[in-house]
């Protein structure tokens, strides 16, 4: 009898015991579950349009250009790209320019060439003109069978672009002698009007800009504050003097370099650098606005903003892989593209010598976003 | 036990955290680019059969000198290639082409094949991106016409780095001029865009003016004086016959333009003093009046979608710019500017019209969007009139002439831009851009 009972209070205690440890265990997990469940966080409602302005638009890539139909008459056939080049050294990239400073205006490479005026007008006629009489015999015009090199005709002797004209003078032999001989001088003839849009208000001007009239890319910072009124009733008998330039440029540059830090990148979550100052930040924008080049670009692209995205190496060079359209703003999809490859090769040709940026920074610099806008240069 | 957990489940989140954070971007805006022509270089196409040789060469040489002439690239001499090109397939060596600043580079490749046929490929390279830009292409074609062949590589690379439409295959018509001033004899002549393959289409014993192209290329209508009266006159270009037009006894007709879809004309009619818009099919039948004021109303030219036409009046007292349905109907004003505007030409895109327009004693060619609104003016000088548009509407040629007796005229092109201002044919005017060629 007593056994029975001490069997059944074995069996009872087993029983809670188990139930015990299910409450403790699987209760734990149940209330585990519970909790991620009940996690609350807030949102917020937005319309289906506003969905949708969200959304990135353009293509992902712009390495897919538009394929070229070929002439009705002509057969035109894909041939294969040919093999990667197998260069296990290539050659180092050439020494990059130093970096213009900001009050420079862009120069191009090579001055542009003065219009090519032909050199001797054409005499009666054309004589490398076939003249057909509507009168003779039909006959269809055909293409020139000789191989012509003619494709521009020779240029005038260079003149020197000055801003005025002037005539070639040489020195006159025959004239009589005088205490100072006439000197040669260059033929000059004032600039063409081909780089730059005459306007109404620029009809009287006769050369193009020397310098860009557009501001500078970054203001100059405000002249440090005056010295405090203590300090002028500590000397009474100063005179008060203006900061000087030099003072002006030492504390803009402190206060650009420590109390303007740039601060719209400061790292919320740390690092183990200082932020980005202003300067560097300035220093690489001018690096990479150095290699971007919209002249060749169509009047679609012009109007096209792109974001464009890439990580770099510690030693402040982009690597070409990461490279990538992030967004896209104020164009179609070719435009974007376009867009995009002109951003693309601005990053990989200044960047191939690293963009100076300071190594114990690289955590706030190691990913950039660089928006390119091109806008400002849009034909209207 | 709980709160341990939470504590592990704390930190666990900030570690999560924390990397993202660091993740963060450096973000910068760039937003005052340079405008230069972008460097590139074209080696010498590679012959790949025996005769191929002066092909390879000259192939090269017109391309460059299209992408050159466009304005927004600049060839990089062959003197400072650090690498050649030695064959068709063989590996790019971008390095190379790197140091010299490259930053495009066409490769070609040309062969002969039967009597007559040569066959031209090409690959286009961005160099600093080491990427092929698009697929080669291959072109087949009668030697005869390897300048077209040309012209199509020139117009694939154009393409596919500016985004633009192509226009380097294309022709012009024009007014061929020779002789002083006050006895100048005047020839239509038609020529490939960039002023090679000349040829005339009919004789100095009369004036001609106004040449147009019809839409698919192959005619051409212009006016004529041989009759002591401006008549209108279409030409087939292939078979160099030609049909008068809208021959209404009495009346003067000038200033054609065909219509977008080729079938029909538009033109102005002289009747006593008075000067209106009148539309004809090219098939014959009873012209269609458009306007009906008594003023001069001249220089048509529709938009490519054939809705409406731009024309210069002056109703208003000066010549101006209006706008009107093509069926005729009531006319918007255009123009406000200073001056006076006429000979617009509507843009092949649509969104620009090309005017000459006369101020202060200067001529210029300028656009203005299809309201009127921003109006731009691109050249000025002594002389400058007639605009037409490249086909690709994003080049305009123009007609400038020198004061003076022995003053001539010469064609010009620009950029929309107002860059690239330059000289294409000496002793000419009045030209018209044709479409591309088919």
């Amino acid at each position: 009898m007593f056994g029975e009972m001490k069997t059944g209070a074995y069996v009872s205690g087993a029983g809670h015991l188990g139930l015990f440890l299910w409450l403790i265990i699987g209760g734990f997990f149940v209330a585990r579950d519970d909790f991620e469940a009940i996690t609350v966080t807030d949102v917020s409602i937005i319309t289906a349009d506003e969905l949708q302005a969200l959304q990135p638009s353009g293509p992902e890539t712009g390495d897919a250009p538009p394929a070229i139909e070929a002439p009705s008459e002509d057969q035109a056939v894909e041939t294969p790209a040919p093999a990667p080049a197998p260069r296990p050294a290539p050659e180092p990239a050439p020494a990059p320019a130093p970096a213009p400073t900001p009050e420079e205006a862009p120069v191009p490479d090579e001055a542009p060439e003065p219009p090519v005026i032909e050199e001797t007008p054409e005499p009666e006629g054309d004589p490398g003109a076939a003249e057909l009489d509507p009168d003779a015999a039909p006959a269809v015009p055909e293409e020139a069978e000789v191989i012509t090199q003619d494709v521009t005709r020779a240029p005038e002797p260079e003149v020197e672009i000055a801003d005025t004209a002037q005539s070639e003078v040489a020195p006159d032999e025959a004239a009589e002698p005088t205490p100072e001989p006439q000197e040669a001088q260059e033929e000059t003839a004032p600039e063409e009007t081909t780089n730059q849009v005459v306007t109404e208000a620029d009809e009287t001007s006769n050369s193009a800009p020397t310098i860009s009239t557009r501001p500078g890319r970054k203001p100059t910072p405000p002249p440090a504050p005056a010295p405090a009124q203590t300090e002028v009733a500590e000397t009474p008998t100063e005179q008060p003097t203006t900061p000087g330039l030099e003072d002006l440029i030492n504390d803009a540059v402190t206060e650009a370099n420590q109390d303007n830090a740039v601060e719209d990148n400061v790292n919320p979550g740390g690092g183990t650098g200082e932020p980005v100052t202003r300067a560097e930040k300035g220093a690489f924008i001018l690096a990479i606005q150095r290699c971007w080049n919209v002249g060749a670009l169509s009047t679609d692209a012009l109007k096209v903003t792109v974001t464009v995205g890439f990580t770099m190496t510690p030693d402040a060079k982009p690597e070409i892989g990461s490279i990538r359209l992030v967004g896209a703003e104020g164009g179609s999809g070719a435009a974007v593209d376009r867009a995009y490859e002109s951003a693309r090769r601005a990053i990989i040709r200044c960047g191939s010598a690293g963009f100076g940026l300071p190594a114990d920074k690289y955590d706030q610099w190691r990913g950039v976003e660089v928006r390119f806008n091109a806008t400002t240069k849009e034909i209207r | 036990m709980i709160h341990r957990f939470f504590a592990l489940i704390s930190l666990a989140l900030i570690a999560l955290m924390a990397p993202a954070s660091a993740q963060e971007p450096l973000r910068i805006e760039l937003d005052n680019p340079n405008i230069e022509p972008l460097p590139f270089a074209v080696p010498n196409f590679i012959a790949e059969t025996a005769g191929a040789d002066q092909y390879a060469a000259d192939l090269a040489r017109v391309v460059a000198a299209d992408l050159t002439g466009s304005g927004l690239f600049r060839e990089i001499p062959s003197t400072a290639f650090i690498s050649g090109v030695t064959s068709f397939d063989s590996p790019v060596q971008f390095s190379d082409w790197k140091a010299i600043n490259a930053q495009a580079l066409v490769t070609g490749s040309v062969s002969t094949a039967g009597d007559d046929q040569i066959v031209v490929k090409f690959r286009l390279f961005d160099v600093f991106s080491e990427n092929q830009l698009g697929e080669g292409l291959q072109f087949v074609g009668s030697r005869a016409g390897w300048r077209r062949m040309a012209h199509k590589v020139a117009d694939a690379v154009y393409s596919r780095i500016t985004g633009e439409g192509a226009y380097f295959d294309s022709r012009l018509v024009y007014v061929s001029e020779s002789g002083p001033k006050n006895a100048r004899s005047k020839r239509i002549a038609i020529m490939d865009y960039d002023g090679a393959n000349n040829q005339f289409l009919t004789t100095d014993q009369s004036i001609v003016l106004a040449p147009r192209f019809s839409p698919d290329g192959n005619r051409v209508i212009y006016t004529s004086y041989e009759t002591g009266f401006p008549k209108i006159y279409i030409l087939d270009i292939g078979t160099v016959s030609r049909q008068n037009l809208a021959d209404q006894p009495g009346t003067m007709s000038f200033a054609p333009r065909f219509a977008p879809d080729g079938q029909s004309v538009i033109y102005s009619l002289t009747t006593g003093s008075n000067t209106d818009l009148y539309k004809l099919s090219v098939n014959g039948g009873a012209p269609q009046q458009l306007t009906s004021d008594p003023t001069i109303e001249t220089a048509p030219s529709f938009a490519p979608d054939g809705s409406q036409i731009v024309f210069e009046s002056d109703r208003s007292g000066t010549p101006q710019l209006y706008v009107m349905p093509a069926g005729g109907g009531a006319a918007t004003r255009i123009s406000f500017g200073q001056g006076r505007y006429g000979t617009p030409v509507w843009s092949p895109r649509g969104d620009l019209i090309a005017f000459t327009k006369q101020n202060r004693g200067r001529f210029h060619i300028g656009v203005m969007n299809t309201d009127g609104s921003g109006e731009r003016l691109l050249t000025a000088s002594f002389l400058d009139e007639g605009p037409t548009w490249a086909p690709n509407g994003r080049v305009i040629m123009f007609t400038r002439e020198t004061a003076g007796e022995g003053g001539s005229s010469t064609l010009y092109s620009v950029d929309i831009s107002g860059r690239n201002l330059r000289p294409i044919k000496q002793g000419a005017s009045d030209p018209n851009w044709s479409p591309l060629l088919q």
